[in-house]
Order: C-alpha cells, then structure tokens, then sequence
C-alpha cells in the first residue's frame, strides 16, 4: 500500500499492516473499542487512546459485488465486505471466496495477503 | 395537536434548462433558474433581498458561487449563504430562508441549486463514485474498490434484505411506481412504462444495485423564492405554504454493532416537522420521498411514518405510492424517472402540486405535502411539510 498517503497520527497503523497486524484504537478512560483513524473517543471525549492488535475473527455485516468497474485497478467481478470484528468495530475489506457464498452474518478469518503494493488484509471463510 | 400558521411561503419556483448534454454551466443555469423563479413569484428584481446558494457537494467551488449576485444585479441582500453539503441542502437552504424571513430579516429570498453531472469526459455515473468515507482511515477504502454512492447504498440493500426479508422486487417496485409517474409528467425524463421484466433485465452495478435503482443524472437549475407569509408575491401563480421544518443527522458509527444501515436520522426531521406543523404522517396527502436510489425510497416511507419497519417495499408492491395509490410518491416521477437535480427533485414537484400546475398528474388534496431531502450515506435528513393553506 505503498502509494497510500499517511493520515495524520496513522504511521503506526500502516507500519501493523506492513509487520501483518490490524491495529485498532481502545479508550483507556471508558475501555470502548474504537475505529483505527479515531483519535477522540466518541463516547467519553477521552483522546488518551491505546493501540490494541485485532484478533482477525469477525462476521459479514453486509456486502456489495461490483459488476460496473469505477477504476482500471479493478476487474469485476469483485466483492467488498463491511466486517464486525470481534473486537467490537466495524471495517471495509474483502472476502476471498465466491461472490455467490457470501452472506450477512458469515463467520470470517483474517489473512494478511503479499500483493504488488505490499501486504493487504483480506478475509476468508471461517470453516464451520 | 396545534395546527399552527405557515412559517413562511414558496412563491416562486424555476428551472434553468435540464439535459443530458454539457451546454451551459452551472452558474448560466443557475442564473436561468433564479430569474424564471423570481418573474414566477411576480417580483421585481429590486424586490429580492436574499440569495442563497446549493453546490453540488461534488461540484468545485468556482463552479457556483455567491458571485452570481453580481450576474444578476441584487445590490441589496440582507442575507446570503451557501450550502455545500450533500443531499439534504436543497431542503435546508429553503429553512434557513424561511427562518429568516419568519424573523424578519428579510422579505424574498431566493434559492438556487444548479449542477452539471454531465461533462464532455464525464459520465453522470462517475460524477458519483467518488469515495464515501466508509472507513475513517484515509486511503482504505479505495484500496478495496468501494467506490461511490452506489457502494454504499448497495451495502445498505443488502443489510436490509437480510434484516427484514426484501427482496429485488421489492426495489423493483419503487422504480416502477416512480416510472408509472413519470408516464403522466411531459418534464421527466424516462416515461416509457417499466415492468419488472425491465427491472430485472437492467445492468448490474454493485449487486443488489443495478442500473434502475439509481437516480436519473441530468444537467440543470432551479431556484424558489421564499416569501413573507403575508405578501403578495406568487399572487398570480399560487404558493406552497411553508407549514412544518424538521432535519435529523444521525451520524455514521463504526463500532459497537451499530446499524447505520436500516434505521435513520428521517424520524427525527419527521418528528421536528409534524410537531410545527400539528399533524401525523396519516394527515399527509402525498409525499415526495427522495429517491437517488430506490432503496432510500423505501426506507424513507419507513422513517417518514407511513409504513411500520420493513414494510415499505410492501407498500410500493401494493401500488400503494402509485397513481391511485392511498399515499401518491414522487408524482414527477422523482430522481429514478424525472430527473435529478438532488434536494430540488422533491422541492420542486412538491410545489407545482401545491400550486395546482402539475398538470396530468395534479392531484385533488394538498393540505399536507411532504417533501424529503437526505445525503451523505442516509446520515443527513431535512424536511419540509408544505400546503397550499397558509393556516390561521
Ligand atoms: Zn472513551
């Protein structure tokens, strides 16, 4: 994700992804599990956020498969996933498994994948 | 409850030219629009006193500006203002008018969106994709292809399907009862009759979304004037009654199992604007639900009052929205079928009802109008209840 341009505060973040981690905020004065962009805690105002490692286990919470391509980097088919992780926060990502097994509430597993561009988070079915 | 006096009156509206081709710019329509509404409203140019102004979210800024105040010579305006955010701004530019005008600052003001989707190396489909901000860590989303509106919204259909049991034809059912409209409006753009034949057969996008879910992309203008309850502006033409204001922003939450997906901020805008206005969405006569896609036209039913949770695509299937319908939606055809001029679809319709000139699809009671704006990815909602009454 090389051409990707750092946030502010978001090194950290791009560095896990590099070393195959997903790192996520946590609030140290409510303890609520927070997006990795977030930098104040939306419930208590706190902004002392502690980075914690996601697990990579969660659950489809809905998909979208793109027939029409919006960008030459895309060849469609192709899905995009909105994932609950266990953890508590929700992420966009992608499932590698057919489009036509995807479902809302399918059970998922993290894996960090060696791309062109670096490493890229991916999901994939977890085994029942 | 109160059945409380108008806020304020819409006693112009106007249109600079809507097409499928790069012609003017948006400033021209925009300039266009403002001088049909103001001559519709039966005023002078020397009489407006407001001017406030919708960009396109996606819109540069030069594009359109408040400099059109020069284009047109108002040399004394007690308010200005523009509104850049995305769908709901046609809707709050007309109460932030109204609020002015009920307090007195001001007499006329008038209120112009224009926007040109449509260029000469543009589809009016990329003028859309650009990215949502699902995810708040910049960057990501594009890496995975999640692009644009229709992205989001088919991520939305699908939660929605599986929560409460939808179905394609469900969404099939709000682009052909918007179609069925379109049929009798000679200004809308698609009036062949769809089936859900047609329906089914239409592109894939980003499934569930295909080609006939979205709104119709076109280039134009329109502008309303919003006047003091008691002038004599729209004398000739009619007005719409400003009767109940209401918006709801819910934001967008990505942690803790939220659902930003299925329930939204419309209640709150609903319950704000019933409450002003005195009444229950069962008093309403017919309502203009804004409908980008036809997803948004179900859940605004839902969230608008009409329908109990779930059961919208029900009462599209029903015919209920249609023409003989118990609840007549988006009589211009809407965004799907007429055109899409974002918030203005809805504003528009509803005040050429109001006024009595919609002519083959003109509608017998218009005590209670309700017309809906939403934007973003559903987290921002405004509202307007208009009448042809202006109230005791
Ligand atoms: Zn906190």
């Amino acid at each position: 994700m090389a051409s990707v341009p750092y946030g502010p505060d978001m090194g950290h973040f791009w560095d896990g992804i590099a070393e195959g981690q997903f790192r996520y905020r946590k609030c140290n004065s409510c303890h609520t599990a927070l997006p990795s962009g977030s930098w104040v805690c939306p419930e208590c105002w706190s902004k002392d956020l502690n980075w914690e490692v996601a697990s990579g286990s969660g659950v489809v919470w809905s998909y979208v498969v793109y027939h029409r391509p919006f960008s030459p980097k895309e060849t469609v088919p192709y899905n995009v996933v909105l994932v609950d992780l266990d953890e508590g926060i929700r992420i966009v990502a992608t499932v590698d498994c057919p489009d036509e097994d995807l479902y809302v509430g399918m059970p998922v597993e993290s894996k960090f994948c060696e791309e062109t561009s670096g490493k890229k988070l991916k999901f994939y079915p977890l085994e029942k | 409850m109160d059945v409380k006096k108008a806020v304020a009156k819409i006693s112009g509206v106007g249109f600079g030219e809507l097409s499928r081709k790069f012609t003017l710019s948006s400033k021209e329509l925009a300039v266009d629009a403002v001088i049909a509404a103001v001559q519709d409203a039966g005023l002078d140019k020397s009489a407006i006193d407001g001017l406030i102004v919708n960009r396109s979210s996606t819109a540069e800024k030069s594009i359109l500006s408040l400099r059109i105040q020069d284009d047109l010579g108002l040399r004394n305006l007690k308010i200005t203002d523009t509104f850049s955010s995305e769908g709901a701004a046609a809707v709050q530019m007309i109460q932030q008018a109204s609020l002015a005008i009920h307090y007195g600052m001001a007499e006329h003001i008038v209120c112009v969106f224009a926007d040109t989707p449509i260029m000469e190396a543009q589809s009016g489909g990329d003028a859309y994709a650009i990215t949502m901000d699902l995810d708040n860590v910049i960057g990501w989303e594009q890496e995975y292809g999640l692009h644009g509106a229709v992205g989001a919204y088919a991520l939305a259909m699908q939660k929605y399907m599986a929560s409460y049991g939808a179905t394609e034809e469900d969404f099939g059912a709000v682009a052909i009862a918007n179609r069925a409209w379109a049929g009798k409006n000679p200004g809308a753009f698609l009036r062949k009759p769809m089936t859900m034949e047609d329906y089914m057969a239409s592109k894939s996008i980003s499934a569930p979304l295909r080609m006939f879910d979205c709104a119709f992309p076109v280039n134009g203008g329109c502008a309303v004037v919003v006047s003091a309850v008691d002038s004599s502006a729209g004398g000739d033409s009619g007005s719409a009654y400003v009767r109940g204001m209401g918006q709801g922003h819910g934001g967008y939450k990505t942690y803790g199992g939220h659902d930003n997906e299925t329930v939204t901020a419309a209640r709150l805008a609903a319950d704000t604007a019933y409450s002003m206005a005195g009444i229950t969405p069962a008093d309403i006569n017919h309502a203009h639900i804004y409908d980008a896609f036809t997803y948004t036209g179900i859940i605004g039913l839902e969230d608008y009052g009409f329908c109990p949770k779930g059961k919208g695509g029900a009462f599209y299937r029903d015919g209920g929205t249609a023409p003989g319908g118990k609840l007549p939606v988006n009589t211009g055809g809407g965004q799907l079928s007429g055109y899409y001029l974002q918030g203005m679809t809805q504003v528009s319709e509803a005040v050429l009802q109001a006024t009595g000139r919609a002519e083959g699809r003109q509608l017998d009671k218009n005590d209670w109008i309700l017309a809906s704006n939403q934007g973003g990815r559903m987290d921002y909602h405004a509202c307007l209840v208009l009448s042809c009454n202006k109230g005791n």
